[in-house]
């Protein structure tokens, strides 16, 4: 990505109103320079470029909003960046409102054509607009000290800005925030520990719920062994009865009355269903309630009248409804569009409940004695006796059997007794076999219930939360490691990079420094020096601007490279030297010069680019008078309170007096 | 929507299941139903397991359908507190429980209805027995009595 300033626009702050556009022929020279006397306002321009770009402003205090207003003059300051992103017009507009205090933005985006009233920028410029890496391409001399400061780590945070190392860094921490992300959202046992403890939970219902089903298996298994062994000794038993001639004919009294009584149960007992299965049959409540129903229905009139039937007896009539006789055309239409209005959903159900009700509720049903309820308790009495019949048959049998057992039958005595213990434990079987196939009503604790249903539902609860927390640790371990590779990368690209830079650093400092050799001994968070503690002004801005630009060679993308006085603490060989180098390093430089920086920078700066920017900025004072009657005819913007010339000539002839110095400081 | 029965129903019955009388699911169902509609019990069938047995009253049950239906509306009045004269809302029940476009005549919700109360009728039952029915001459015998003892249940509350 290329950004370039293409100008700026300032009014009602501080620094003058004017109208900055550094392009010429719509191309932004590679080197601008901005010569504006003490007090012009080159720091509150570069302070407030800052803050266009980076949308810092809106953190502002209402004191610090109001601090860039020039004294009492106006209530609205209006600060406009214009860039160039890619060759594509970007602004950002930052407003000042001195009444309220507020900070606001105006943006224009590139492809976006419209204005939105926020600050925004292309996605793909943001990170280039934070204010960490701002401050390198909007450079000041206190920068190139903290560079150089070993209480700070300026110089690693440069590389990792403006290397892009830091991308290494947010991808760690974005994996291990999705992470956490994750693991808060699924469950707040996250370790290895508390996975254990539910998966030996869950073994150990596992075995349980093995267990438990080989038992339901022994149960019924032994229930159909026991069916069995107890049918063969009834079998026994039987033939035992029959072989003796004084019960044989007896059990055979005996078992038809049997048959006979079951006959009986058998048929009264589908009667009963039979007329239990007419709900209003099974109380008399349950009638009433219908009845309840239907008369209530017919006194509020449901369903509603607009039946098929009112069109049809309304078709039948001499007049309509409206008054108009009943003609054929009238009738054909109203059958016609009858359907519209009838309600055609439930009235035909409803219609059909009443007249059921009606039917079952009030009449017998055809050839019965009785009906309903009065039919249901005759039938259920029935029923209860031929019950009865058929326990006095079946006692009958049993007192045949009693017989023998009494006159000595010691063997059938032993069947009868086995059959009545495997009774017992069948029936002993069958309550395990209710209880492990139950719902666990009243135990249902998976560790102690007998219930498969419970103890499956419980392993299934635990499976399911071992799944989500193993899925969380699973993903901590390769989020972790993943994080574990990219700060390994980071940490290799930083240490690379830095053996890099510090040959071209020492490479170029040889060069600008040529007659005050200086050489960075490495690169350890700040700029440590061989053999020396400290360095002069010029050495330190040297440094910097070396450092600086050498890491801004290296990236995929080109920034301008913004300074205020860029000269100014430096020697005339220094500047020099550093004037030959900047344009090499940058795509586009943009000094903010004073008129003694000229001297050896500038001839520098033009001996290696042609196409250079001479911008000329000064107030209209008592003191600048003079500068103002020798504006070249063409070329110069004059605003309600500055002037802008933009001419190579006045910008080399442009000389200030100290009194006139003091007089513009004084405006 | 189909009528569904409770699984553990299924089991409370199986010395009913497929013998004369109650010889099909719908028996053990209807049993549930009219225990639910009596006591004015529901429940949510979900909650236990329910399987779903059929899509329409079966032959036996044809006569008894709208009774049935008439039932199910008289209990959710009701349930809902509403009085029988209250034309606009009686038509309301009507409207959410009732459609002759289903083979039931039921509309979902008035299925779903129907099921929740034989799932309350299912509870009722088992906790009004000590057992599980033994027979079926035994059960249809009783069941007249858990009936009295249900709308009884019902009108209490």
């Amino acid at each position: 990505m290329r950004i370039e300033i293409a100008g700026w626009e300032s009014e009602g702050l501080r620094c003058p109103d004017v109208s900055v556009d550094l392009r010429r022929d719509g191309r932004v020279p590679p080197v601008a320079l901005v010569q504006m006397p003490n007090g012009t306002g080159k720091t509150t321009t570069l302070e407030l470029l800052n803050a266009a770009l980076s949308g810092s402003a809106q953190n502002w205090r209402p004191e610090h909003v109001r601090g860039y207003r020039r004294g009492r003059e106006g209530s609205v300051g209006r600060f406009k960046a214009n860039l160039l992103a890619d060759g594509k017009p970007l602004s950002i507009e930052l407003l000042l409102d001195y009444s309220t205090g507020q900070a606001s933005y105006r943006s224009t985006s590139p492809g976006s054509g419209g204005v939105v009233q926020v600050y925004r920028v292309p996605p793909s410029m943001d990170r280039f607009f934070r204010p960490e890496f701002l401050r390198l391409f909007i450079f000041d001399g206190e920068f190139a000290g903290r560079l150089l400061d070993g209480g700070q780590a300026e110089a690693d945070r440069v590389v990792d800005a403006l290397c892009q190392v830091y991308l290494l860094h947010d991808a760690a921490s974005f994996a291990r925030d999705y992470w956490e992300r994750e693991s808060r959202a699924t469950d707040t046992t996250r370790t290895e520990a508390g996975l254990d403890r539910l998966r030996v939970r869950r073994n150990r219902l596992s075995g349980r719920e093995a267990r438990v089903a080989e038992e339901l298996d022994r149960a019924k298994a032994e229930i159909g062994t026991l069916s069995t062994a107890m049918g063969e000794l009834r079998e026994k038993i039987r033939k035992r009865i029959d072989s003796v001639a004084e019960t044989r004919g007896l059990r055979d009294e005996a078992e038809s009355e049997r048959g006979a009584a079951r006959s009986d149960v058998a048929e009264r007992r589908a009667k009963l269903m039979t007329a239990l299965r007419l709900p209003h049959a099974i109380h008399p409540d349950l009638a009433d309630r219908l009845v309840e129903l239907r008369d209530n229905l017919d006194r509020v009139r449901l369903p509603e009248n607009t039946s098929a039937q009112f069109f049809e007896e309304l078709v039948e009539e001499e007049d309509c409804i409206c008054g108009r006789p009943m003609d054929e055309a009238a009738r054909e239409q109203i059958r016609a569009r009858a359907e519209r209005y009838l309600d055609a959903d439930d009235s035909g159900v409803i219609n059909a409940l009443k007249q059921d009700i009606s039917r079952y509720t009030e009449q017998p049903e055809d050839g019965e004695e009785d009906a309903g309820y009065a039919r249901v308790v005759r039938l259920r009495a029935e029923l209860t006796e031929a019950v009865r019949r058929e326990r006095l048959a079946d006692q009958r049998f049993r007192v045949l059997m009693d017989r023998l057992i009494d006159a000595g039958d010691k063997e059938l005595e032993a069947w009868q007794a086995e059959v009545e213990e495997k009774e017992e434990r069948a029936k002993e079987r069958q309550r395990l076999v209710d209880e492990i196939e139950g719902l666990g009503v009243g135990d249902p604790r998976a560790e102690t219930s007998k219930s498969l249903r419970v103890i499956r539902r419980e392993i299934g609860k635990l499976n399911d939360r071992i799944a989500q927390i193993e899925g969380t640790v699973r993903l901590r371990r390769q989020t972790e490691l993943i994080a574990s590779l990219l700060d390994e990368a980071g940490e290799r690209a930083r240490m690379t990079i830095k053996a890099e830079l510090l040959d071209e650093c020492n490479r170029r400092l040889s060069v600008i420094l040529e007659n005050d050799p200086l050489t960075i001994d490495r690169i350890d968070r700040s700029i440590r020096l061989r053999g020396q503690r400290g360095a002069s002004a010029g050495q330190t801005l040297a440094i910097g601007y070396t450092f600086l630009m050498s890491v801004l060679n290296r990236g995929q993308n080109d920034f301008p490279l913004v300074v205020d006085s860029p000269a100014g603490p430096i020697d005339k060989g220094v500047r020099r030297r550093v004037g030959r180098l900047l344009p090499t390093l940058c795509s586009q430089f943009l000094g903010f010069t004073i008129n003694t920086e000229r001297d050896g920078f500038v001839d520098a700066l033009e001996s290696r680019v042609d196409d250079i920017a001479y911008l000329t900025l000064f107030r209209k004072t008592s003191g600048t008078r003079r500068m103002l009657e020798a504006v070249p005819e063409n070329g110069y913007t004059e605003t309600r309170n500055a002037v802008l010339v933009d001419d190579r000539d006045y910008f080399f002839g442009f000389d200030i007096e100290e009194e006139e110095e003091n007089a513009v400081q004084a405006s | 929507m189909p009528f569904r029965l409770r699984e553990d129903a299924e089991r409370w019955f199986k010395e009913l299941d497929g013998k004369e009388p109650a010889k099909t699911k719908f028996d053990l169902y209807y049993f549930c139903l009219m225990a639910g509609l009596a006591s004015g019990r529901t429940s949510d069938p979900a909650a236990f397991g329910a399987r779903e047995i059929i899509d329409e009253f079966i032959q036996d049950y044809q006569p008894a359908q709208r009774l049935l239906i008439g039932l199910l509306v008289a209990a959710e009045v009701r349930r809902g507190g509403i009085d029988l004269g209250e034309k606009t809302a009686v038509r309301a029940v009507f409207r959410r429980l009732v459609t002759p476009e289903s083979k039931t005549q039921l509309t979902d919700e008035g299925m779903r209805c129907m099921n929740a109360y034989a799932s309350g009728g299912y509870d009722y039952l088992a906790e009004c027995r000590d057992s599980a029915p033994a027979s079926p001459e035994e059960f249809v015998r009783d069941f007249v009595s858990l009936m009295a003892d249900a709308v009884e249940a019902g009108t209490a509350s």
